[in-house]
């Protein structure tokens, strides 16, 4: 500006032009302004030459052929603040003398031009800072041409300077802006292009170009459009699209729009999106197509895998076996899935009732009518409330047929809470409510047969703790412990002492202890009590339930009630008892009077002829005959008497051969059972003890038996008076070659101990007195002995002995 | 004066031998049977006093005693019996025996029985 407005006022005549030496960037060496000049000089063609160049908004200049400046306009010197002298002034330094006045960067380039342009002859243009006087240096522009002779040599040079500071200013400016707009064109992430109106690509920017690997010039192939070459690289399956698109819009000038694969440089293709529209001049006609290709090659997959998902989901929504649904927040629904329609086979506008909300319109639809007041009620408390909602019920199916179902429903609220939407779940779970009925129903079933059964049932753990009683067991339980149901932890043990008669609770509880502990079932008979005090037999079975390994998950046990079995076994035991003390009392009986039948005839045919012996002696006279044969009779008679008593002796030594070993332990046992009833109906008790190392012995059983019981039975019936308690002991031991075997009694004792053994003698009014007697003939014929120890008073003790080896026959 | 007659049956042999005998020594004639059968068989025509055993096999004491009262309401039949049984002796009370007799019995008891009888 400065500048300019020197320049402006540069126009002073009497500048003259330095002798330059020509090859030199001209300079504008203005004289000082008030150069003398002829202010009046007639209008020459130099004068007006010379005007002209001082009129210039320039500096002008001449320099001769070696590039000495002869001449600059006034104004340049001023302009530089240097006086025409200090010009040319060249030195070993200064070249052309004006290097001072050259920003020093720029120097050696302008003196290197303008030696190159002094020596050819070329036009000399160069741009380059000079320094003003005020030291500032500013943008120039030097221009010289080159003067010939008719030689055509170069005879000087003439040139202009002018200043271009502002003019520099402004294109750095616009070079920045440039600079700033190709690097926005090649960094917006998009593809920008430019076509001409017929379609031809005349710019691709950067990013396009990296992505196609391609330029604008390198679509030129001989016999192919430029736009053709594009179009290669679109993905075959949208080329025919985007050339009918493209075609399309520059036909008809209508913005370009489309999506398309486009192959990148190396093969891969990418979405695109890509937009064009047409630039028109102010006529309307179209000029350029610019356009903007964006890729959205990760969006479209991006989209492309959520509708993959939404397709799954949706596919999941209505693959699900169970019914979905969605409710708006008044209940209205809005959605049911594929299952849902199918199941219910609903017509959704089949809601839509007048009259009617949609909601009761649905529930009255499709649950079942003892169902649907409650779901109804329950679903709107829910959408009232929030709250969850969880119901069974019964729906009615596409076929008619109701089946029932678990519905639930749970609300999808807002960040604000509010509830935005209904989501639900209806799942069929008719089999399953049908097993479960079922299985209520065996259940039910089982119970009531446990529960029913005459048994009391119970389980309990692997060591014994209960787990369970069944409800008979549980009553009873409750009638003879009333606190049972506040126990807290039963135990085995209490029951057992609390319910189980004292005799058998410690038999039993040993027993259940080894059960418990060895894992063996097992079998006891022992007596409950019952609620009024008596006890009762029972059967209780105990047996482990196993689990696969082996390894005991339960114990089961069963107690039945045996008690009248029982006793009816006692009952049968004592009339079986009854019945074998009969028999025997019969057999020894008969025995007795078969004998004293035996013995009684030839007693009484003796007793008669010995009558009539002395009858027939007494006559007279004394008939002889008679009495002779009468006494052969009676030696008859008697001889047949003493053969009875051998007949019987033979009788019992016959059985000697069937004699066996057998245990004498076993004998007092039976005795002692079949006696039983008789010892309770005299109200002794009998005590027997047998020693242990009695070996078992020869002997006949039936016979000893016999033996042994008249003995009990002559005790015990010897009792039956006396006063105070009544013990019968019958004892057995080894007495050296012997078994030494007892019979004592608490009774009178033995008055005629000498005489009881006799036959007939007896002191008892219903007896025989044979008992005894055939006693001791079988004791005797076993080589024992059997006698009485005691005396009046004191008890009798029967003692008889066996031999341990069998006597020799 | 013609002998009474008397009948005995028992089934053992010593025995009727020695009663036979015995009533024979006191003056009484004696017929003697093994069994009730063999008695019925001869008939009880010119018997004026009737002892029978009761423990006999096929028909016993009882059965002939009943039968000789059927026949002779009036015939004296006394009754013996080597067996003791209380309940041949209430049998016997409960019939209009003229005397029952164990064995070993007393015969001078039997003959003073007879005796008185049969001397009325």
């Amino acid at each position: 500006m400065n500048l300019q407005a020197v320049s402006g006022r540069a126009g002073v005549a009497g500048t003259r032009l330095c002798a330059g030496s020509g090859d030199e960037r001209e300079l504008r060496k203005e004289r000082a302004t008030p150069s003398p000049g002829p202010p009046a000089a007639p209008d020459t063609d130099e004068a007006r030459a010379l005007k002209i160049v001082d009129g210039m908004p320039a500096h002008a200049w001449a320099a001769d052929a070696a590039g000495q400046i002869t001449y600059a306009s006034p104004s340049t010197f001023a302009y530089l603040g240097v006086a025409q002298e200090t010009l040319n002034s060249p030195d070993g330094e200064d070249e052309f003398g004006w290097r001072r006045l050259i920003h020093p960067d720029d120097y050696e380039r302008v003196a290197a031009r303008w030696r190159h342009c002094l020596r050819t002859g070329d036009h000399y243009d160069a741009e380059h800072r000079l320094r003003r006087a005020d030291g500032v240096y500013r943008w120039v522009r030097n221009s010289g041409r080159p003067s010939r002779d008719a030689d055509g040599n170069i005879a000087g040079w003439y040139g202009t300077t002018i200043d271009i500071e502002d003019l520099k200013q402004v294109e750095a400016e616009l070079r920045a802006r440039e600079r700033e707009l190709s690097h926005l064109v090649d960094m917006v992430p998009s593809h920008l292009w430019r076509l001409t109106p017929d379609g031809e690509p005349i710019f691709f920017n950067k990013r396009m170009v990296d992505f196609l690997g391609l330029d604008v010039a390198d679509t030129d192939r001989p016999g192919k459009s430029r736009l053709d070459v594009v179009i290669e690289a679109v993905h075959p399956d949208d080329a025919a699209a985007f050339r009918g698109a493209l075609e399309h819009c520059l036909a008809t000038g209508e913005n370009f729009a489309l999506r398309y694969r486009l192959r990148r440089a190396d093969g891969v293709y990418h979405w695109m999106s890509s937009r064009g529209e047409p630039v028109r001049d102010e006529n309307g006609r179209i000029v350029q197509w610019y356009g903007l290709c964006h890729d959205i090659d990760d969006q479209m997959r991006a989209e492309e895998a959520l509708r993959g998902r939404e397709r799954e989901l949706s596919k999941l929504v209505d693959m699900v076996p169970s019914l979905l649904w969605r409710l708006d927040p008044g209940g209205e629904p809005i959605f049911f899935n594929r299952r849902s329609i199918d199941f219910l086979g609903l017509d959704a506008s089949a809601f839509d009732k007048p009259g009617t909300s949609r909601f009761d319109a649905v529930i009255a639809s499709i649950v079942h009518p003892q169902d649907a007041p409650a779901v109804a009620e329950a679903l709107g408390r829910c959408l009232a409330t929030g709250a969850q909602f969880f119901m069974r019920y019964r729906l009615r199916r596409v076929d008619g047929v109701y089946r029932w179902m678990s519905g639930r429903a749970e609300p999808l609220r807002d960040d604000h809470g509010r509830i935005v939407q209904w989501y639900g779940l209806t799942v069929d779970i008719d089999d399953q409510m049908q097993a479960e009925e079922a299985l209520r129903r065996s259940e039910h079933r089982l119970q009531q047969m446990i529960d029913a059964v005459p048994v009391r049932i119970w389980s309990a753990t692997p060591t014994g703790g209960p787990i369970y009683f069944n409800k008979r067991y549980q009553d009873y339980l409750r009638s003879v412990i009333p606190e049972f149901d506040s126990l807290e932890q039963p135990s085995i043990e209490r029951f057992v002492q609390e319910l189980i008669h004292p005799d058998d609770a410690a038999t039993v509880l040993h027993t259940l202890g080894e059960s418990f502990e060895t894992g063996s079932s097992t079998v006891m008979r022992f007596r409950w009590r019952e609620r009024d005090g008596t006890y009762r037999w029972a059967e209780c079975r105990v047996e482990p339930r196993r689990d696969p390994d082996g390894t005991i998950g339960q114990w089961y046990g069963v107690s039945l009630d045996i008690d009248d079995e029982v006793r009816a076994q006692e009952a049968l035991q004592q009339a079986s008892e009854r019945l074998a003390t009969a028999t025997q009392a019969a057999s020894l009986a008969e025995l007795s009077a078969s004998i004293a039948h035996e013995v009684n005839q030839p007693l009484a045919a003796i007793v008669a002829n010995s009558h009539a012996c002395h009858r027939w002696l007494g006559s007279d006279p004394p008939n002889l005959e008679r009495v002779r044969s009468t006494v052969e009779r009676i030696i008859r008679n008697a001889n047949s008497a003493a053969s009875v008593v051998s007949r019987i002796r033979a009788l019992f030594r016959q059985t000697i051969e069937t004699r066996s070993r057998s245990s004498l332990d076993g004998l007092v046992t039976e005795a002692r059972g079949l006696l039983a009833q008789l010892a309770v109906k005299v109200q002794a008790s009998i005590q027997t003890r047998v020693e242990s190392d009695i070996p078992p012995i020869p002997f006949d059983r039936v016979q000893i038996q016999q033996v042994l019981i008249n003995l009990m039975r002559n005790g015990l019936e010897a009792m039956q008076a006396s006063p105070g308690p009544r013990t019968l002991r019958v004892g057995a031991r080894r007495d050296g070659n012997f078994v030494r075997v007892e019979v004592g009694d608490s009774g009178p004792g033995v008055e005629n101990p000498d005489k009881i053994f006799d036959a007939f003698f007896t002191t008892k009014e219903s007896g025989m007195g044979m008992g005894l007697a055939i006693s001791r003939s079988i004791v005797e014929s076993h080589g024992g002995r059997l006698w009485v120890e005691g005396g009046k008073g004191r008890g009798a003790t029967f003692v008889f002995t066996l031999p341990i080896e069998p006597p020799d026959a | 004066m013609m002998k009474r007659m008397i009948a005995v049956v028992d089934d053992d042999l010593d025995l009727l031998d020695s009663l036979e005998n015995l009533l024979e020594s006191t003056g009484y004639s004696v017929r003697t049977f093994s069994s009730a059968r063999t008695l019925i068989d001869a008939g009880l025509t010119g018997i004026d006093c009737l002892i029978t055993d009761i423990g006999m096999p096929e028909m016993d004491g009882f059965d002939l005693y009943d039968f000789a009262k059927k026949e002779r309401p009036d015939l004296p039949v006394f009754l013996i019996t080597g067996r003791h049984e209380f309940g041949d002796q209430r049998r016997a009370g409960a019939k209009d025996v003229n005397g029952f007799f164990r064995k070993p019995f007393d015969w001078p008891a039997l003959l003073a029985a007879i005796g008185n009888v049969l001397h009325e």
